[in-house]
């Protein structure tokens, strides 16, 4: 595990405001993630999650408002911060040219990662998600599975106490996401490090969650614990069972959705 | 289905593969929408397709019309002069379309642009119909322009119909054999390239292959460069009557088999007093024969171009493997290391490896003709070596490609990424103080000294690769801290991934300036070098003058990275 500064609190962020032109994608937003913790993020499409990632790794700067990962400004002290890291970004960007060998080389090399160390966790994590095939294959030829598996070990290889995943079970089969969810408890129970997570998959979030943001329209509308949030929803117009029943209540999307199928219904099935 | 309707439909796949082009020449949009809205990230993106689009047009209808130029001026070699100019202009108007190809190519190996239009229901003859077409619309103004310069010359030259008409139809040929050749080296390039495997023996094919490939495709692009050098054979070969085996091969080989064909319609006399002669004859047919060769191309092309945009025709091959170790190396070493595989593995940046080669050809040429080396003779041959090497650096920008965010989210700092790329520049410059040290052993120097100035404008090339891609690549910002009542600010260095493309106009405006700032950290020795000479009449005074100048400039631009 990496050295760093002993906060409790991993991530704190304030008021942060993102505005792309006249787009407002974060308005205001906090948040905190403390060590031990898993935080999923949910939220619809544009509510800002990806922005939000992108903003606590230092990828882009926020219009407004303060981030600080392990006590650092990612702007001001990018190389600390990204050595914190563990990133996996939605789309699974990689260097489509190399070879999965010849790319965790390159992030074992920049990470400054020990040989011996580096060896034997590539070659155990390479071994548990099955990339035996691909090993020395160009990146632009593995599926969008493999490559976010690629992806994946990249950013485990160095133990990071902060591990930033967006939507990251994209693509993955099921040995591999049940693999990764392991890890992740694993990572936040015994290495007392932290997670952050975007997904869509509400299943997932509400099995390893141990905190949840409803992210909406730029803010977190609601956190907590998927108990916590039950409480919160049933406040508004009734009781929620799963967390599909909270996030639509607490984004006020549950009507929009009853609305929408109604019209549809009456587009597509009414013509016989 | 309709052609019209064919060409309407083919613009939308043009659109998505020339947004997915200028995405890659960018390197890194979402830096880019991060400062405007994605809705403007967008349109700039298109736009600067256009304006690429532009620049390239202008450059190849410029190429082709240049060497007509000649032609204006009476003469009275005007047979010769006329041969020359059809066949550099086509020559010219080839190595631009051949290069041009290069860059867009990549972007059509993926099979995403059209993977909406594969499900719809096309007749296959349609679908292969409407993706060539989007693959036409990335070049059409390119060779509209070509082939109407070329023949309007012709045209307003000579005022002859017949050899306007034979120029259309060479134009038309010429234009399909740089579509054929692009595609066919693109594939040969992506079979090789994306195969598995890592032994050595892998690894020394690839590089023979990178070399032989990267040769293969300079000579398509630069052939014209060598024209020159041929005229005098032309010359030569037309008052022999093209009795000459040298004459024999210009009536057989494309472009000069046209040039001779379209000539002749104005001077009949280049293939002899004879009406009829059995070289005339053969040169019709051969031109017959390139006409039949350009529609089967043509053809075969559009085959091509269709089954991959089904994504057919890949083969991957994969080896499993037990034995996952890996290497790690210092950062730096291994960022130059991934640079490099990246860059030899994209047809837009591969061929520049073959640089080496021509520089030592190029050297060796200049070197062989003088039996005394004078500094002169020395800072003319590295100058070709330098004027290589400006190309090297802007193109190190393109190997991040879309993964910029990867790179951007890796803890590097930007003196590593600026520095890296730079030391690949050198060693693509290296090869020249290499060759002139061994030639410099064969012949007299007019100061022994001598022998150290090419070693000593490595460093300004390390200097000035380094300044070219920090223009780029590196911004510095200032940072406000506040921890309690106690308020600081410091200036650090940023990675900025705004790229690089030859599309944007702020991007033209930044690659002039770069390349003036090129030429200008390597000219600093050379002219630090010639003040202390003609002050002292001392080469080795001259050298010391040149070294501290290069190493001053190289910490200045060192430092700046390093705040």
């Amino acid at each position: 595990m990496s050295q760093i500064p002993a906060f409790s609190s991993i991530i704190e962020a304030s008021d942060v405001v993102k505005q792309y032109g006249t787009v407002t994608a974060l308005s205001g937003l906090n948040l905190k993630v403390t060590r031990g913790e898993i935080y999923g993020l949910l939220g619809p499409n544009g509510a800002g999650k990806s922005t939000l990632i992108k903003i606590i790794n230092g990828l882009i700067e926020p219009t407004s408002g303060t981030v600080r990962v392990l006590g650092y400004d990612p702007n001001a002290n990018p190389v600390e911060v990204k050595s914190s890291i563990g990133y996996v970004s939605e789309n699974s960007t990689l260097y489509e040219s190399l070879s999965p060998r010849d790319f965790f080389e390159f992030v074992a090399s920049v990470r400054k990662i020990d040989t011996k160390l580096a060896n034997e966790r590539v070659a155990r994590l390479a071994t548990a998600f099955g990339l035996n095939e691909y090993y020395d294959s160009p990146i632009a030829t593995l599926s969008m599975g493999t490559k976010q598996k690629v992806s994946i070990i990249a950013s485990l290889m160095h133990e990071p106490p902060l591990l930033l995943l967006d939507e990251p079970l994209n693509g993955l089969d099921a040995k591999s996401s049940r693999i990764l969810k392991d890890l992740i408890s694993f990572h936040t129970e015994k290495n007392r490090g932290a997670v952050l997570f975007s997904t869509h998959i509400m299943e997932v979030a509400e099995h390893i969650c141990t905190r949840i943001g409803i992210i909406y329209q730029g803010k977190i509308v609601a956190e907590g614990s998927l108990d916590e949030l039950r409480q919160a929803a049933s406040g508004r117009q009734g009781g929620a069972a799963t967390l599909e029943e909270v996030f639509l209540k607490l984004t006020h999307e549950e009507e929009e959705i009853a609305e929408t199928v109604r019209t549809l219904r009456e587009a597509f099935f009414t013509t016989n | 289905m309709k052609f019209r309707e064919a060409w309407r439909l083919s613009r939308t796949p043009y659109l998505e593969v020339a947004f997915r082009s200028a995405q890659l020449n960018r390197a890194g949009n979402q830096s880019r929408f991060s400062r405007t809205s994605p809705e403007q990230g967008v349109r700039s993106i298109i736009r600067s397709t256009r304006i690429s689009k532009i620049t390239f047009t202008f450059f190849i209808g410029i190429g082709s019309a240049f060497p007509f130029a000649q032609y204006a001026i009476p003469s009275d070699h005007n047979s010769t002069i006329l041969i020359s100019a059809i066949s550099l202009s086509l020559l010219i108007s080839l190595g631009y379309l051949i290069l041009y190809l290069f860059q867009i190519l990549p972007s059509f190996t993926s099979t995403e642009p059209y993977s909406l239009l594969s499900t719809l229901p096309f007749e296959p003859r349609d679908f292969s119909l409407v993706t060539f077409l989007s693959f036409v619309r990335t070049f059409d103004s390119q060779v509209i322009c070509a082939i109407a310069v070329q023949v309007g010359a012709m045209a307003l030259l000579t005022h002859s119909a017949v050899a306007s008409f034979l120029m259309l139809i060479s134009s038309g040929i010429n234009v399909t054999f740089g579509i054929a050749i692009a595609i066919f080296l693109s594939r040969i390039f992506y079979q090789n390239m994306t195969r598995g495997g890592r032994s050595i023996a892998v690894s020394v094919s690839r590089i023979i292959f990178l070399v032989t490939w990267g040769i293969a495709v300079m000579s398509f692009g630069f052939f014209f460069d060598f024209l020159p050098y041929l005229t005098s054979y032309i010359d030569h070969a037309v008052r022999s009557n093209l009795s000459t085996p040298t004459g024999a091969v210009f009536a057989l080989v494309h472009p000069f088999s046209s040039a001779l064909v379209i000539t002749s319609t104005v001077y009949p006399s280049v293939f002899g007093s004879q009406a009829i002669s059995a070289l005339r004859v053969l040169s019709y047919f051969i031109l017959v024969f390139y006409l039949g060769l350009g529609i089967f191309l043509g053809r075969k092309t559009i085959g091509v171009v269709s089954s991959a945009a089904r994504g057919q025709g890949v083969n991957i091959i994969r080896k499993a493997t037990k034995e996952f170790s890996i290497k790690p190396r210092a950062p730096l070493f291994a960022y130059i290391l991934k640079d490099l595989r990246m860059a030899t593995k994209s047809t837009a940046t591969a061929f520049l490896f073959a640089f080496p080669i021509f520089e030592i050809i190029i050297v060796f040429l200049s070197f062989s003709s003088v039996s005394r080396f004078s500094a002169t003779i020395i800072f003319s041959s590295m100058s070709i070596g330098l004027f290589f090497i400006m190309f090297m650096s802007s193109a190190l920008l393109n190997t991040e490609a879309s993964a910029i965010d990867l790179t951007t989210s890796l803890p590097l700092r930007p003196i590593t990424i600026v520095n890296a790329k730079a030391v690949i520049v050198a060693l693509m410059y290296l090869p020249v103080p290499l060759v002139m040290l061994i030639l410099e052993n064969h012949k007299i120097l007019t100061s022994p000294v001598l022998v150290f100035v090419p070693f000593i404008e490595i460093l300004a090339v390390s200097t000035a690769g380094a300044a070219q891609i920090s223009l780029f690549i590196v911004g510095h910002r200032k940072v406000i801290t506040e921890i309690g009542n106690k308020r600081t600010s410091k200036t650090v260095a940023v990675f900025q991934p705004s790229g690089f493309s030859l599309m944007g106009s702020r991007d033209m405006v930044r690659l002039a300036t770069s390349v003036a700032l090129g030429i200008g950290l390597l000219a600093v020795p050379i002219g630090s070098y010639a003040i202390s000479y003609l002050l002292t009449s001392n080469h080795f005074t001259a050298i010391i003058a040149m070294a501290v100048s290069a190493l001053v400039e190289f910490t200045v631009v060192e430092l700046l990275l390093q705040r």
